[in-house]
């Protein structure tokens, strides 16, 4: 098994106009079921927690520190998991499942480097 | 999860929203409706974020810790700008000791500050609707048959109306709240017959207005400033209607009432409906909503219609009719009439209804004339007059309605 990590960029969590509550609570519930699903299959592994939105940005030669992150909305890193996959392939696989397309998201998906010892 | 734990989340996003908003306009005060507005949908977004491993253990505590740290962010930031003399006191929101009656108490000022006098009945009800039930624009539209970009507009002036006021509307005690407490009830009730009787809303959107509707009106009949025989009634009425819900469209059709197993009558509501009907009948007053809730609890009595007080509710209707003159009433006063001075009377009865003319495009009018035929075996009349219904009828379930009847007709006649 190999690890992946998942990189949410856009989706429910920074669409605008913000959907109506209903709307969110059955998207969660679409997010509950494919985390679940992860979850159950043994491919979840331990992450980080989830993010909050807004932050800095330090940027440049001259360490510039901005309010953000401003990207377009589209762009903006809206989650990380790290999850377990036989193949990069299995991995998209599972990263196809997840709820975030409704609302114009997409998933990242990056194999994390496997660390040999010495 | 199934599609069930959907409507579940969506519901609780939606009621949370509300009562979310309730409790932060009186934080932010009414001036700043969006401000509050914002940061419940920001809160239940951040849920959105955190709850993707699972729903905490009480998923509105959590919302409300999330939007007072929201809240109390956006006041300090507001007095920095503003300078000191800012009436708000930020510690005011640190402390975690909102209760369910501080909420409730929220959700009822909302109630009465959308219930503005200078607004048309169907506005206050769509804004308790967005505001206080937290539907979406495009669902409240969807009851009120009107466009999306027009109920926005209706809302959104509506809201300024709300923010000139400059101040909440507090139905503290009961001398406070009499001035709107007919307007809000009236506002509940819309909302209750947009959930039961709208014909174009989808199912689940109906569904949950009449659900919205239930709660609201249990919550005037048990809150201390708002209770008395109106609000009990109004109570029973919702509660006695909506027990029939699950009959009423079960599995995917519209059934009509004769048809229905009373055995998926909701017992609870029901239960629930008679014992805020015998509240109700604690004083002198007789409303309207005693009426349809005295008529309701009749048939929820029953066993069967064979077995139905006819004569009382007949009685009822003809009370109700002075009251409520209108041909709704007068079609349903006379098909109970019918079930105690027969069919042909019935019938004879409904061709000559004051105001027949304006029944022409109600689908139950031909129902009802095509029913009281059926029974009378005249069913080539029968299939005529349904045939109009079928022609007016207003959504496929409706349509679904007719086309068995008509093949009823059929049956009958061969």
């Amino acid at each position: 098994m190999r690890k992946f990590m998942f990189l949410f960029r856009g989706g429910g969590i920074v669409v605008q106009p913000p959907p109506p509550p209903a709307e969110l609570g059955a998207h969660l519930a679409k997010w509950t079921e494919w985390v679940g699903g992860l979850v159950k299959a043994g491919h979840l592994e331990v992450g980080p927690p989830p993010l909050e939105n807004g932050g800095k940005v330090v940027r440049g030669s001259a360490k510039t520190v901005t309010d953000g992150p401003y990207a377009e909305a589209k762009d903006l890193v809206s989650g990380i998991v790290v999850v377990s996959a036989s193949s990069l392939a299995a991995a998209v696989e599972l990263a196809r499942g997840c709820p975030i397309y409704e609302y114009d998201g997409s998933v990242e998906v990056r194999p994390l480097q496997e660390m040999h010892p010495g | 999860m199934t599609a069930h734990d959907e409507h579940a989340l969506a519901v609780l996003f939606r009621q949370e929203s509300g009562r979310l908003v309730a409790t932060l306009t009186r934080f932010f005060g009414v001036g700043d409706l969006a401000l509050a507005e914002d940061v419940a949908q920001d809160t239940l977004v951040a849920a959105l974020q955190a709850w993707s491993r699972g729903l905490p253990p009480d998923p509105s505590a959590w919302l409300f810790h999330v939007a007072r740290n929201r809240a109390r962010d956006m006041v300090r930031r507001r007095r920095v700008r503003r300078g000191v003399d800012d009436s708000f006191d930020p510690d005011d929101l640190t402390a975690d000791t909102t209760t369910d009656e501080d909420v409730d108490a929220d959700v009822l000022r909302m109630m009465f500050s959308c219930c503005h006098p200078t607004l048309t009945e169907d506005t206050q009800t769509a804004l308790i609707l967005r505001l206080v039930c937290g539907f979406g624009t495009n669902e409240v539209a969807l009851a009120f048959f009107s466009e999306p970009s027009a109920m926005e507009k209706r809302l959104v002036r509506a809201k300024k109306v709300l923010a000139d006021e400059g101040r909440l509307f507090e139905p503290t005690t009961h001398a406070e709240a009499r001035e709107r407490a007919a307007a809000v009830m009236q506002a509940v009730y819309l909302m209750f017959d947009a959930g039961y009787h709208s014909a174009v809303a989808p199912e689940v959107v109906r569904l949950d207005v009449a659900s919205e509707a239930i709660r609201l009106a249990v919550l005037l009949a048990d809150s201390r400033a708002t209770t008395g025989p109106a609000a009990h009634a109004l109570a029973a009425l919702t509660c006695l209607h909506g027990a029939r819900i699950p009959a009423r469209m079960s599995p995917h059709a519209l059934v009509p009432f004769e048809d229905q197993d009373r055995a998926l009558w909701d017992g609870d509501l029901v239960r629930s409906g008679i014992t805020h009907l015998a509240a109700s009948a604690s004083g002198s007053e007789l409303t309207v909503f005693h009426l349809e809730a005295g008529i309701a609890a009749r048939h929820a009595v029953a066993s069967s219609v064979e077995t139905t007080d006819w004569s009382e509710i007949t009685r009822l209707y003809d009370l109700l009719y002075a009251k409520k003159p209108t041909p709704v009433v007068a079609l349903s006063r006379a098909i109970a009439r019918s079930r105690v001075l027969g069919a042909q009377t019935g019938l004879d009865e409904i061709l000559a209804l004051d105001g027949r003319e304006r029944l022409d495009a109600y689908p139950f009018y031909w129902a009802a004339l095509g029913d009281l035929a059926l029974r009378l075996g005249e069913t080539t009349k029968a299939s005529t007059w349904l045939a109009r219904g079928l022609a007016c009828a207003r959504t496929q379930t409706e349509r679904e309605l007719f086309l068995r009847r008509i093949d009823e007709c059929r049956g009958v006649g061969s």
